[in-house]
């Protein structure tokens, strides 16, 4: 079952009717039961495996409040055992590929093996992570009734795809009291319909040109709007699940964490990634970043070189050694391939080359005499940033880096394919090119801080009414519906 | 006082640090320069400021800033 299949859609609605009609102190308990139906629904009895872990990091966190003197030992225990469930069943390969040449040297070797994932283990296992660390830091105290914490966990319109969330936020939007808002209601199916558009128009539309240009090995121009189409696709695909499920979730009266702030504004990569996938980047600055950056090794790293009055470079040190980890295990997170953690270590490179030369940059700026504040400026930073992303977007549609190189390289080999010839014809792209336009206007209107859905409502029922049915029939008529009309999967759900 | 401003104009120079409220939450701070900002802090107090002490209330002000090196030492 897909967040864009009929099925869902039938399911939600049922859910929000017993939702409503039970008396409110009970419905978190109606959410469980809809949570452990959707995820059996999505993958079977491998339900049993988030159970599981839940379970492990319900009594581990009672544990470290419990057994004060050993909460240092039974932190980490209970912290691998969430984690083991992840590094069985998705990274086994990649770590076996690293340990057998060493493991061949005495006769030993573990064999490759593929196992189905159950639904969402990258997503919550990040999610028990943060509550064990939480407890541990003692942030927050160790929630006494486990199924609220699996009711957490199994959270249906965040468990597939995020975003991300910390029990500490969500549990407060999930047990509290929700009475039904016809105005948010209205608001939650605008989202809905937005990220309908999102994923059904556009990214599985420019999906086909793509898997169309990369499938047959073309090479030649066409390149660059395949490139530009794949970026164009993630975004949508990603962004649009998100708008559906926080709009779902917005029906039940629960705001989730937001997860994209307008992306392709951003004038560095920093700011990218701090507007891309913001709460996969808020884990990391949380859970990585700043432990490894306040460890006992980074500061005495740190106080060598700025007793050597390396000034700039301790700076830079200071930040550079726990980046790596962070642009590590981003990398690492998306697949368990070299391939994803070159994919992180190449933002990571950029990133550290812009801190390095920014005070040889600035000086650059000072004797050109750029004026930083004019728009040229900045759309000259948000374009450059821009092309650094279609880059990074190539490495992640490639097989691997070498691959990445050759679709490159390949530009300068002419093809005869036509543009209208890989999937899209002109009457399929006028719509989609309005469409992305009509998103671009959303997000500037975001960017300039107008609540796009706040002024619909105001608007006049009629208007509204007619955005409503252009919504609707825009994705009937221009959506891309594969065999049994089933959208194409979300990319990120993979995940 | 006086000591704690002048390591935060190391760290991000050109802020009325004397007056601002909410160097986290208006985005003053950012976390490389949270990350600086405690290394020099460490430094000059002989102080250990762990994982735990980063909520941001401690770092929104001058004077909150003080009040957890005081806290610290």
């Amino acid at each position: 079952m897909s967040y864009t299949s009929l099925q869902f859609l039938i399911f939600v609605v049922v859910l929000l009717f017993v939702y409503y009609i039970v008396p409110k102190k009970y419905r978190w308990e109606i959410l469980l039961i809809g949570n452990l139906v959707c995820y059996y629904l999505m993958s079977g009895w491998l339900l049993l495996f988030v159970v599981l872990a839940s379970l492990f990091s319900y009594f581990g966190a009672k544990l470290i409040e419990k057994r004060k003197e050993k909460r240092k030992k039974i932190f980490i225990i209970s912290l691998f055992s969430v984690l083991g469930f992840l590094l069985v069943l998705k990274y086994n390969n990649f770590i076996s590929s690293l340990l057998n040449p060493i493991l061949n040297i005495v006769n030993l070797n573990i064999p490759f093996k593929k196992f189905i994932l159950p639904v969402g283990i990258s997503y919550y296992t990040l999610e028990m992570i943060s509550y064990l660390a939480d407890v541990y830091l003692k942030k927050i105290k160790p929630e006494n009734n486990f199924f609220k914490l699996l009711t957490f966990y199994t959270y249906f319109p965040k468990v597939l795809e995020g975003p991300i969330s910390k029990y500490r936020d969500l549990s407060k939007e999930i047990f509290s009291e929700h009475i039904f808002n016809y105005e948010s209601f209205r608001k939650a199916w605008v989202l809905i319909g937005v990220g309908f558009i999102k994923k059904l128009v556009i990214a599985d539309r420019c999906g086909l040109f793509v898997s169309n240009f990369f499938l047959e090995g073309h090479t030649g121009l066409l390149t660059i709007p395949a490139i530009i189409f794949y970026t164009i696709q993630i975004y949508f695909d990603f962004s649009g699940c998100i708008d559906i499920v926080s709009g779902v979730s917005e029906l039940f009266g629960i705001k989730l964490a937001e997860n994209f702030r307008q992306p392709f504004f951003s004038q560095s990569i920093e700011e990218f990634w701090r507007r891309w996938h913001i709460t996969l980047g808020l884990w990391l600055k949380e859970y990585v970043f700043f432990p490894v950056s306040l460890s006992k090794t980074n500061m005495k790293l740190n106080k060598k070189m700025r007793n050597a009055k390396y000034k700039h470079l301790s700076k830079f040190i200071l930040v550079a050694f726990p980046l790596f980890f962070v642009w590590f295990f981003n990398g690492l997170w998306h697949g368990p391939t070299l391939k994803y953690v070159l994919y992180g270590l190449y933002y990571y490179l950029l990133m550290m080359l812009g801190i390095l030369f920014k005070p040889v940059l600035e000086k650059i700026v000072k004797i050109l005499r750029i004026n930083t504040e004019v728009f040229s400026w900045k759309l000259f930073r948000i374009i450059r940033t821009t092309f650094i992303v279609c880059i990074g977007m190539l490495i992640f549609r490639s097989e691997t880096i070498t691959d990445a190189f050759n679709t490159l390289a390949n530009i300068r080999v002419m093809d005869s394919v036509k543009f209208f010839e890989l999937g899209i014809n002109i009457k399929e792209f006028v719509p989609l090119l309005v469409m992305i336009f009509a998103m671009f206007f959303i997000s500037l209107a975001k960017e300039l801080k107008i609540d796009v859905r706040e002024k619909l409502e105001e608007q006049n029922l009629v208007f509204r009414w007619i955005v409503y049915w252009v919504i609707i029939f825009s994705v009937i008529i221009f959506g891309v519906y594969g065999r049994g009309y089933d959208a194409a999967s979300f990319i990120y759900g993979g995940f | 006082m006086k000591d704690i401003i002048e390591i935060l104009n190391e760290v991000n120079p050109g802020v009325d640090y004397e007056h601002e409220e909410e160097l986290v939450t208006n985005g003053i701070l950012t976390s490389f320069d949270i990350v600086t900002l405690i290394s020099m802090l460490n430094m000059k107090f002989d102080i250990d400021i762990s994982v735990t002490d980063l909520v941001p209330e401690n770092f929104e002000s001058a004077k909150a800033i003080k009040k957890l090196v005081d806290k610290l030492k």
